[in-house]
Formats: C-alpha cells, structure tokens, sequence
C-alpha cells in the first residue's frame, strides 16, 4: 500500500538514530569476528524464548523493538569497550579515504565479484539489474517476463549462495 | 569438515532468511505471516544469526561498485542491449527508440558514475538493511496496534506511518491504533509530545484517560499523571473534549459544545474527575523543553524538579528536608545532568549534599550538616 513506500524513508531516518551501534559493528565485520554475528544472535533468540509466543504475534512489534533496542544498547556498550576508533566508521565509507578501508573493500569486492560470476544466469541478471541499474523487483520481473515471485525466489537464491560462498571465502 | 548434507542444509537456512528479509522489505506482512516469522526465529539462533548475514550480503551488493564487469544477461528480445556489448556508442540512439528506451540503463549516459555509486551506496547503507534492523521494520508494518513503552531514563522519538512524530518521555507508554478515518493514540500514562502530519481527513486524537484532544496537523504536548492530564499546545490549534463515561463509549463524535478549543502557548490541565481548569497562556517551549533534553522549570518546588531528574537518569536525588524540599526555584537544566541541578540550589538554595554514592545523591539543608552545627 502507499504507506509502505513512502514510510521507507522514515523509517530509516529513525534507524539510523538507534541502529548505529549495530551498523558500526557490521561494517567493522571484515575485520573483527564472525562470532560476534553468533553472539547477538544468541542474544536475540533468548529474548524471544523468553516471552510468550502469543504476545509476540500479537504485539510482534512492540516486543521485537524492545529485544532489538536492548540488544543494541548492550552492543554500544561492549563495543565502545572493544574498538574505540569505531566513529570513524560512516566517514570511511562514504568517502573511502582510509587506504585499510579502501583494500578491505576492494577485497571484498573481489570475493563478490567472483561469487556472482559464479551464480546461475538468471539470478545474476536479478541481481544486477537490482543494485547496478537500480530497477526495482517489479522492474525487473517486467523486463525479464517473469513473476514478481519468481525475481524474489532467485533474489533469495542468489543471497544464499553469495553468503556461502563469501562464507568460504573469509 | 562439512559433509553435502550439511552445506544443503545451511543453504536452505541462508534462502528462507535471505526470503524473510526481502519479504520485511518489500511487503507488509498478514497477522498469519508474523505467526510464522516468529515461529521460525524462535527454532534456532542460527535462523536470527542468517537473517543477520542476509543482511550482510545485502549491504555487500550496495556497496559493490563494478558491476559492469558483470556479465549480462543475453536478452535477445532487447536489441539495445545486445548491441550496446559491441558498440556502444552506435548504439545508444536505438536504445532511445526502444520501446524500453528510458529503462534502459545500460545505456552509457546513464550509468552510474564511480562518485553516484558511492552516494547510493552509501544511501543503501543508511537505509538501514544491516543487522537488527529488520526486527525494527516489523514496528512498522501495518498492524491494528503498536505499544509504544519507555522505561525510567529513557526517552524516546518515534516515527509513525503517517509519518507524524512522538517523543516519548521517561517511563510512558502510549498505544498507537491507526485506521482508516482516524489516527488514534491512547497514552496509558505517562508523558508524550506529538508533532501531527496534516491529514484533515483524517484527524489525530490522543485519548489520555477520559479526555480526547483531536488535531488536524499540529504540535502538542499530552501528560497524563496522578493529578490528571494536561494539554501543551506548541503550534496550530487542537480541541479537547471529555468522553461521558466508560459505558457509553460508542457515542458519536465529541459534540462541539462540549469541546475545548486550545491555541498555540494555551495549556489546560483535567481533573481525574474531569474538571478542567480555565485556559492558561504558558511559554510552550519551556513546557516540551524535555524533549529536546532540558529541563526547564519555572517556581516549581524542589521536591517536583527532582522527581523530574530521578525520571531521566540513573542518579536520584533525595530531598531530606521538608523545607528544602517545599522550596520554590525556577531554572534551565540539561536533563542528562543533573550534578548541575544539585550545585544549583546548593549555591541558591543554600542546600548540602548530606550523603552521596555512585547513583544516589541525599540532599539536606545546611542547618543539618553532619558535624551538626549551624551555618549561616
């Protein structure tokens, strides 16, 4: 509906505001560790066992905001421990200005291109027409005369192939 | 290490997070679907530690930058792009006649330059695909309510749908019920300042205990404490009725006779029993002063402005003597700091800090000090 698209906006206006800390971590994740992805993860999870299911899909909001408030919050605390330098974070990658940042993301970049070299056809033209053209899923099922599902089906194929391969990679 | 059933398993995991996510992103989700989303997240950390690297790959494509050393796409039912592999140049006016012309982006000019992709990438970022964020999202796919709870020290800017804005002070809550013809939020206690998108169709009213304040697009502040519910107005004008009572709560819309008209700086308080003072004229900003983190008070007693501290911070302060504690002040405070407050009176009020651990500071008047003398 059209609250959907125009709510994106705000929505990541506000995420950004509390999601910070999260994304500094994930943006640090080439260099720091991959058990951290497991450790909030864990933390996660416990939260959601922790209340009543029912609740949950009722209020599914109410509670998933608060476990990833809180989730997030422990995070800043413990990574303001762990990387102090961290707020360099945004401007290395918007401008790239650090040569580390720079090698890492070329790295990085290398290790994708070969894994989307390596996915089937279809999935790599989705894939490409997405986040190098731009065109959105209905764009693309438009354009390839295939189904909006379908582009998603490939979408999700090609993202589990790519973390696998980047997985193997690391 | 990993056996083929293994790798078949966790690509299976990797595809339904990687489905979740872009379904989050994509489409708002039936009560049915939130069932399952939850479900499936609650059978293993693993399925929540996938989503997050979904994520992950996500943020990876919007930031990767040579995609035009990708193979394409061999499409023979598209001329333009067949031809742009060998010469693009000549073939740039055929893509303009296609009959995808303008959504052709293969198309030299409008690819995107090194500095654009790094803009969107780093727009892709913003947006916020990374980690936790999808659970964030989930606040607000469309749902008959959202809660909305802060705790003691915590406040809090939300966004809704309609993309009006609540800042919610310290230990609040509020429940957000959205329809169609109306935007409804009933603040259960607590404190809440609401900046309105204008949507004359469909009005936005607070409901705080039996009082309902309606407004079309504006700024004002609603409390709702033991004392009853007070009304700030910042900007526009909002009208604030009383319901009759609990039992006949399907009565139609408030009748006008009844209702209260309230204007920018105007502030009206409500009885628990559903009394309303007359009109008062108040400097507005100093009233929603807490949400842009300070504090301002204006002859208001010592005892009053230290509750308000205790309310946003981890230190409390304890008022001892009843005289300090009756005292009147009025001040500018930051509301993270409230050792200013206490070198405050202690300067203008003559108080003394009585006793003082890490969260807790015990203020007295300086006619009790430990050595029991009197200063003057």
């Amino acid at each position: 509906m059209a609250t959907a698209g125009g709510g994106s906006s705000k929505l990541s206006e506000w995420f950004r505001e509390w999601q910070l800390p999260l994304r500094r971590f994930l943006a640090r994740r080439r260099s720091g560790c991959a058990a951290d992805i497991e450790d909030i993860a864990q933390e996660v999870f416990l939260r959601l066992l922790r209340y009543d299911r029912s609740e949950l899909i009722d209020y599914p909001q109410a509670y998933l905001f608060k476990i990833a408030s809180n989730v997030s919050a422990e995070w800043a605390m413990r990574s303001s421990r762990r990387m102090p330098h961290h707020s360099e974070w945004l401007t290395e990658l918007v401008d790239a200005l650090s040569p580390e940042a720079q090698l890492e993301r070329e790295a990085v970049d290398e290790q994708l291109h070969a894994a989307i070299d390596a996915l089937p056809a279809r999935a790599r033209e989705i894939v490409r027409l997405h986040f190098g053209d731009g065109l959105t899923h209905e764009a693309i099922a438009h354009r390839l005369g295939v189904t909006r599902k379908i582009v998603k089906r490939d979408m999700a194929r090609a993202y589990a192939s790519l973390r696998i391969s980047l997985d193997n990679l690391d | 290490m990993s056996s083929d059933a293994q790798i078949e398993n966790r690509r299976r995991t990797a595809e339904q997070a990687a489905f979740w996510l872009l379904t989050l992103q994509s489409e708002e989700l039936s009560t049915a679907q939130h069932a399952e989303l939850i479900d499936w997240l609650r059978e293993s950390p693993l399925h929540i530690s996938e989503m997050l690297r979904a994520s992950l790959v996500q943020r990876d494509l919007a930031a990767f930058k040579h995609w035009q050393r990708i193979a394409r796409l061999d499409d023979a039912s598209s001329g333009a792009v067949i031809a742009l592999h060998g010469n693009p140049t000549a073939a740039a006016p055929n893509a303009v006649a296609a009959p995808t012309g303008p959504a052709t982006p293969s198309d030299p000019a409008a690819r995107s330059f090194p500095v654009h992709h790094h803009l969107r990438s780093a727009l892709l970022l913003a947006a916020g695909v990374a980690g936790l964020c999808l659970l964030g999202m989930l606040a607000f796919t469309r749902l008959d309510q959202t809660v909305l709870r802060t705790q003691l020290g915590e406040r809090r800017e939300m966004t809704l749908a309609d993309s009006s804005v609540v800042d919610l002070a310290p230990d609040s809550e509020l429940v957000v019920r959205y329809r169609t013809r109306e935007r409804l939020i009933v603040l259960n206690h607590g404190e809440a300042l609401f900046h309105v998108a204008k949507n004359p169709s469909r009005p936005f009213i607070v409901q705080a205990a039996a009082t309902r304040v309606r407004a079309v697009g504006t700024v004002f502040n609603v409390e709702r404490g033991d004392e009853g519910v007070s009304i700030t107005v910042v900007e526009g004008r909002v009208s604030v009725s009383q319901q009759p009572a609990p039992a006949a709560a399907n009565s139609p819309a408030e009748s006008c006779a009844t209702a209260l008209c309230l204007g920018a700086d105007e502030q009206v308080s409500i009885s628990p029993a559903g009394r309303a003072t007359s009109v008062r004229k108040v400097q507005s900003e100093a009233e929603v002063g807490w949400a842009s983190g300070q504090l301002v008070f204006e002859n208001e007693t010592i005892a009053e402005i230290a509750h308000r501290f205790n309310l946003y911070n981890r230190t409390q302060i304890q008022v001892l003597d009843a005289d300090l504690a009756a005292r009147r002040i009025s001040g500018i405070f930051r509301v993270s700091d409230p050792e200013s407050f206490v070198a405050f009176i202690q300067s203008v009020a003559g108080a003394q800090v009585a006793q003082r651990d890490s969260n807790h500071i015990a203020l007295g008047s300086q006619a009790r000090t430990s050595n029991g003398t009197v200063q003057q």
